[in-house]
């Protein structure tokens, strides 16, 4: 029960990633692969800020600011320095985005992991069936349903989701309609970069932070959101949340190293089998 | 003279030979610090091959130098292969290896080989890490003493000044390449696939030989990098490396030319370490020169090289 639990809160962090990464590939095209360094970004600041301040809702704002501040950095950087016909160049530069952001944070703080407290609650635990559970993977859980469901509602029923539905499809024509195509694309990439924050403030006190935390949450996220098909958010989730449980019980039954060859036999079966997403019906390709 | 015409594969080898010659003549840490250069070259050939050519995106050339490296060093010492043997065998299985990587994934657009490849590189890194005796755990392997027939005992210096030969070649091979019916077959692919499968090429089957070419190529230079340093580290196979083999893509040039993939090496790699500039300052100097090529530059080097060209050839015109 407590394996359950401790690999469902690891997969919902995966699913926060994914799901922006998701979110901001459906408006743009493009794969972020500065999330897992936007997620460190804001671990840090969320460390800081926790340091000199206790009120909860105070840390999440500055957390979450960080996270949105670098989703536009990275809008900023695909969307307007770069050229937006190419999408490797866009890709590229994200890839920029990640190597001079954990550069910074190693110049800045070295390679030393900081310890960070548990936001709200602390290390208590909280008996739930007949079972003592850690109170923080529950939280975890339900914090990352209710931004699904709060982002399912923004992307499926309100006008400015259907709004970034319509610049992704098309940018020309949804520019025609009245559709403000660049703030669109922004709020998308600082939705995702937010969702990064929350990521990070919610990992933070499970593996502690460190420059290249990134590395080993985003390709697991990456791999969720292929699950999903890299065009669903409810793909996203459940191929975070599915990926977390496999790595958990991959850990405690075959050893620790086995946790990457299992993940990349995964994606590796996905990719063969339903390369469209486990929950995507099969499209012809677009030319 | 039919054998030296231009462009014959023997003048291309006696170039590299006398340059491979001329460079042993340098002093020791020179001599090192070009053979660096020669497998940064490699890469950066065989990365432009695969990302200007083909217009693939792959993040996975740390993780076949490091197959390279470790390959060849298990290959000798473990296994008590002779180098002559080992060195081919390796970057077959390198090339293999990437094939089968490019066949499982690039039957979905791109993106899709860039988290493959970036799997990879991690799934290798792990593998290296809790391979046990094999591959040395975190402390990696120490290169034995090689030797091939003739050369009792190779030395780094001409190791180095073997990289520079073969990295003439590969530049070579790979120019020809890109010039051939293959190369040809790339850019079309890269530029227009629809087109390009109009054509009559078939598209997965060119994308997949790029990739176990870029792959045995990069394969060759994990190699020469180990034996080159003498030690295997899983360390230095990060992705910072990958990263690092792109941006001097990036700054070469991403249009199939491989001008700019010697060039961008040249001036990216082989100065600032040549006066030992860069320090702790590595990650940032490639990152904002990553960044600022995309920005001002993102046809490459090879492109100014040509507009450069072109402006003196006018002039030379005007003045006659």
């Amino acid at each position: 029960m407590n394996l359950l639990f401790g690999g469902l809160a690891l997969g919902a962090v995966y699913a926060l990633l994914a799901i922006g990464v998701v979110l901001i590939f459906r408006a743009s095209g493009v794969v972020n692969f500065a999330q897992g360094e936007l997620m460190m970004v804001s671990a840090y600041v969320y460390v800081f800020v926790s340091q000199h301040f206790s009120t909860p809702l105070l840390q999440l704002g500055v957390a979450l600011s960080a996270g949105l501040l670098g989703g536009l950095l990275c809008y900023c950087v695909a969307h307007i320095l770069l050229p937006t016909g190419s999408k490797i160049a866009q890709v590229i530069g994200t890839l920029a985005i990640l190597i001079l952001l954990q550069a910074s944070a190693r110049y800045l703080f070295t390679d030393v992991p900081l310890r960070a407290e548990v936001w709200i609650f602390g290390d208590r635990n909280v008996d739930l069936f007949g079972n003592s559970l850690p109170i923080n993977s529950i939280m975890i859980l339900g914090i990352t349903l209710i931004s699904t469901v709060a982002i399912f509602y923004w992307q499926g029923l309100t006008l400015y989701g259907r709004a970034v539905r319509a610049v992704a499809e098309d940018e020309w024509r949804a520019a025609l309609c009245g559709i403000h195509v660049k703030s669109t694309l922004a709020v998308s990439w600082a939705v995702g970069g937010m969702l990064a924050g929350l990521a990070g403030i919610l990992i933070s006190p499970l593996i502690g932070v460190f420059p290249t935390m990134g590395d080993s949450i985003l390709l697991p996220a990456l791999i969720g959101a292929v699950m999903g098909g890299f065009s669903s958010i409810l793909g996203g989730l459940i191929g975070g949340l599915a990926l977390g449980l496999i790595q958990t019980y991959a850990t405690v039954f075959f050893g620790g190293s086995m946790k990457e060859v299992i993940t990349f036999l995964i994606f590796i079966a996905v990719m063969l089998w339903r390369p469209t997403g486990l929950f995507t019906v099969q499209r012809s390709r677009k030319v | 003279m039919n054998l030296f015409r231009k462009n014959s594969f023997l003048a291309i080898f006696f170039l590299g030979l006398s340059l491979a010659v001329i460079a042993s003549l340098l002093p020791s840490y020179k001599l090192f610090l070009i053979g660096q250069l020669s497998v940064v070259i490699i890469v950066t050939v065989a990365l432009t091959v695969l990302m200007g050519g083909a217009g693939l995106l792959a993040l996975s050339s740390a993780a076949f130098m490091a197959v390279g490296a470790y390959g060849a060093v298990i290959c000798i010492s473990t296994f008590n292969l002779p180098l002559l043997v080992a060195v081919p065998l390796v970057v077959v299985f390198g090339g293999i290896f990437g094939g089968v990587l490019g066949f499982i994934t690039l039957r979905m657009s791109g993106f899709y080989l860039a988290i493959a490849t970036l799997g990879l590189l991690q799934l290798v890194l792990v593998g290296l890490k809790h391979g046990g005796t094999l591959t040395g755990g975190g402390y990696g392997l120490v290169v034995p003493l090689l030797s091939i027939p003739f050369l009792p005992e190779l030395t780094v210096e001409r190791i180095a000044s073997f990289s520079v030969l073969l990295m003439v070649l590969v530049v070579d091979g790979s120019r020809k390449i890109m010039r051939s019916r293959i190369g040809r077959a790339w850019l079309a692919v890269r530029d227009n696939e629809p087109a390009a499968q109009m054509q009559g090429i078939n598209i997965s089957e060119m994308k997949i030989l790029a990739f176990i070419y870029s792959s045995a190529v990069i394969s060759l230079a994990g190699v020469l990098h180990g034996f080159l340093l003498g030690v295997t580290n899983p360390n230095a196979y990060m992705v910072n490396l990958s990263i690092f083999h792109i941006t001097l893509v990036v700054v070469g040039g991403m249009t199939g030319s491989l001008v700019g993939a010697v060039i961008a090496p040249i001036i990216l790699y082989f100065l600032p370490e040549l006066f030992s500039a860069l320090g702790e300052w590595r990650d940032f100097f490639y990152g904002s020169i990553l960044m600022l090529s995309l920005v001002f530059m993102p046809m490459g080097i090879s492109s100014k090289i040509q507009l450069l060209k072109t402006r003196l050839l006018s002039r030379k015109n005007i003045q006659l």
